[in-house]
């Protein structure tokens, strides 16, 4: 059974066709027919006397041959010459014809028979062809509007708006997505023409472009288009020309991607490197101004460029591969790490750069942005240190070599400073006292009162020469680093100097248990030095007392040695630890001003500061550090 | 033996005098021999030289060697002393100006009986001379020479 499609606008139904009679079933109705021609034809012998009247079977066989075509009119024509000639057709009851008359009109019966069965085959086959020219026709038509379904269908789902006008700029079709965007009903779209849609102002810059459209072009263009409300809508519009004229075209809402350009495009600009946004088939997409300034291109030549166009011809090659690997894993890499490549302006000159890249997935796709900084003058820079460097490290090892010349050169003369200018000191001291002793009588009290003071001099000369000697030992010496018993020092240092003076009531107070790391004899130098300045200015006091401990200032352990001696005026604090420089006159207390000097090299070489606070007559306090301090 | 020479090795005349002066002024009335450079010194102890054919034997009971001299300075001498089986007992005494660490540790470590520095002050000076004599002359125990 056959069955064809049928579809209605909201509906499909099924409906069987009309089956054919079957052969055998036309032949029995072309046999039947006749027979009963025959039986009527029997019983009207009354009217029709008994002439054969043969037109009579004329009626079956037209039947017949209608009813089932050729082989049925050949079937009813067969039997209604058989039964004519035997019933009716004297001599009846057999199948003789005597009469001319009656021959002659039962040929007439077969050939009318014969030749009607032949027409109506004719006619059923041409009927039949019709019938198949017009099942065709259905089944095309059919088709067609499955086609025109399927269109529609894809057209209403499709996500832009479609418009199609007429060669006029009349619209002739538009979808849903089309006409909802804009805010109007499909039916008020049709009324209007595409110019309706665009403002005035637009028209007049950026005319629709009908001579590349009729060149067969696509035209792709950003534009607004008036919605019903008055507001306009940014949109992309992708316009062809169709082959019967009309123009059909794509419009793709971009309210989204504009907002994401106004925001991109702020901070793209706001950016104070050349920021380069390129599409992941390596196209920049979108560049900022300062990209214009650096290369020398104007932002119309690099956008839809390919990214090579700003690299130096001699990376090109392999530039796609690296960006390819950098889109399939790609991760943010921010300036200096090791991005330092080189650029290539406009002009085919290049520089140096430095680039961070950092993915962002778009609706798009994936744009890979790149900040590109010019370090040309950093690149200067780090070559001008380097050689500065460079100098400078030789200059140091001069320097050194100098310095160790110096420092040979430094110890010698100590060397002969403290040989040499001490023996005519010797001299001169023991020849005085020679003086005095052997020609004691012939001297007057001046002559040896002059005497004496050769000799005082010349051993104050002495010390000092020891003094600087000694200076210039604790600024040279090696250092060694040993925990030492500060305490303990000092207990022996005050032991010693009572000794010297055995007449003075001293009261030392020294704090126990405190200990420092540094070098043990320069420690000692320091410690003894602070502590016989102590002993010596408290000379001229009564109820001397002189304390060494140890107190918390400023968060940090500081020493101290404290005495209630000739102190010193503070505004003077400042010249303090100068060699040769002295607060007190040489007639009240004797000295060469070079032990504060020794005590500061000393605590500077351990890393450590030292400071005073005193008043006149109120006594002096120095306070020290050791960086090491435990 | 007796005679308890005092061997002086010093350039200085000033010195020398000094040196003397101080030795009579302690009562030191030993023989004091002078000899003015390290070679000359070397030449006394062992007979050579200008003091060729001396008895070596006849050595002195104490020296007294400052560091800084002409030709050859005193610890060379120091070192020829304690190197000669004849004179390696001898006591040795470093009398000089210097106290610079390194000529301290050296003398020592040659083996230099004591180390004097010499004050500029005559005073502390002869006292230190005074004591020196009275300690290696008379109170220390001279060591045993080798009979020839």
């Amino acid at each position: 059974m056959k069955t064809i499609l049928k579809t209605n606008d909201h509906s499909i139904e099924w409906k069987p066709r009309p089956s054919r009679i079957p052969a055998w079933s036309g032949y029995v109705f072309a046999v039947a027919v006749t027979v009963l021609t025959l039986l009527a034809r029997m019983q009207l012998d009354v009217v029709f006397a008994t002439r054969p009247l043969l037109v009579l079977f004329i009626l079956p066989i037209i039947l017949s041959a209608y009813v089932g075509g050729l082989g049925t009119g050949l079937v009813a024509t067969l039997t209604a010459a058989v039964s004519v000639n035997y019933f009716l057709i004297p001599p009846i009851h057999s199948l003789q014809i005597t009469e001319l008359n009656d021959f002659i009109q039962w040929l007439i019966l077969i050939v009318s028979g014969g030749l009607i069965s032949v027409l109506n085959e004719s006619l059923r086959r041409s009927h039949q062809r019709l019938e198949q020219v017009v099942t065709k026709r259905m089944q095309a038509e059919e088709a067609l509007r499955d086609s025109e379904e399927h269109y529609r269908t894809l057209i209403e789902q499709a996500s832009d708006g479609i418009f199609i006008a007429d060669s006029r700029g009349h619209h002739v079709d538009v979808n849903t997505t089309g006409h909802t965007m804009l805010g109007y009903s499909r039916e008020e779209i049709l009324a209007m023409y595409l110019s309706d849609l665009i403002p005035n102002e637009d028209l007049a810059a950026a005319p629709p472009r009908l001579d590349d459209m009729r060149a067969g072009k696509t035209i792709v263009a950003e534009r607004r288009l008036k919605r019903k409300d008055g507001t306009l809508l940014p949109v992309e519009v992708s316009a062809k020309m169709l082959p019967n004229g009309y123009i059909q075209s794509f419009v793709r809402d971009i309210t989204e991607r504009k907002r994401n350009e106004s925001k991109f495009g702020g901070l793209l600009e706001s950016a104070p490197d050349a920021m380069v946004v390129v599409d992941q088939q390596g196209r920049i997409a979108m560049i900022n101004k300062q990209t214009e300034a650096l290369f020398g291109y104007m932002r119309e030549e690099l956008v839809g460029q390919l990214v090579e166009v700003i690299i130096p011809e001699r990376f090109r090659g392999t530039h796609p591969t690296r960006r390819t690997a950098y889109s399939e894993a790609p991760s943010v890499r921010p300036m200096g790490t090791g991005l330092e490549l080189a650029a290539r302006r406009k002009d085919g000159s290049e520089f140096p750069v430095s680039i961070s890249l950092s993915p962002l997935e778009t609706a798009e796709g994936l744009l890979i942005t790149a900040a590109v900084r010019d370090i040309t003058e950093r690149k200067q820079a780090e070559e001008e240190i380097r050689q500065l460097n460079a100098e400078l490290e030789q200059r140091v090892i001069e320097r050194t070599a100098q310095l160790e010349v110096a420092n040979k050169e430094l110890e010698a003369f100590s060397y002969s400073v403290s040989h040499d200018l001490r023996a005519p000191l010797r001299g001169i001291d023991g020849w005085s006292q020679a003086l005095l002793e052997d020609y004691h009588e012939r001297l007057d009290e001046q002559g040896r009162q002059y005497l004496a003071r050769v000799r005082s001099e010349t051993q104050r000369m002495g010390q000092l020469i020891d003094d600087l000697l000694e200076l210039s030992r604790v600024t040279h010496a090696n250092m060694q680093t040993k925990s030492v018993d500060l305490s303990a020092l000092a207990q022996v240092t005050a032991a010693n100097l009572q000794k010297t003076q055995p007449q003075r009531l001293v009261e030392f107070i020294i704090q126990a248990g405190l200990s420092a790391k540094g070098d043990p004899q320069l420690l000692e130098i320091m410690l003894s030095n602070l502590l016989s300045n102590a002993y010596k200015f408290t000379g001229k006091t009564l109820n001397t007392r002189i304390e060494f401990g140890q107190i918390e200032w400023q968060g940090k352990q500081v020493f101290f040695v404290r005495d209630n001696g000739a102190g010193f005026d503070m505004a003077f604090a400042s010249k303090l630890f100068v060699a040769f420089q002295r607060m007190h006159k040489a007639s009240e207390f004797h000295g060469t001003g070079v032990g504060l000097a020794t005590v500061q090299r000393i605590i500077h070489r351990h890393g450590g500061q030292v400071w005073a606070e005193a008043e006149v007559n109120q006594g002096a306090t120095f306070y020290f550090t050791l960086e090491e301090s435990l | 033996m007796s005679s308890k020479i005092i061997l002086l090795v010093e350039d200085n005349p000033s010195d020398v005098a000094l040196t003397q002066r101080a030795l009579s002024k302690s009562r030191i009335a030993n023989e004091l021999v002078v000899t003015e450079d390290g070679q000359e010194a070397l030449d006394y102890l062992f007979g050579t030289g200008r003091y060729a054919g001396r008895d070596v034997a006849e050595s002195p009971a104490l020296i007294l060697l400052d560091l800084k001299l002409p030709k050859v300075d005193g610890l060379q001498v120091l070192r020829q002393i304690r190197t000669d089986e004849r004179t390696r007992r001898l006591p040795v005494v470093i009398l000089t100006t210097s106290k610079e660490e390194q000529d301290v540790a050296q003398s020592y470590d040659l083996g230099a009986n004591s180390y004097i520095r010499k004050p500029v002050d005559f005073t502390q000076f002869v006292e230190a001379i005074q004591h020196l004599g009275l300690y290696w002359l008379v109170m220390n125990e001279p060591p045993p020479l080798k009979a020839r």
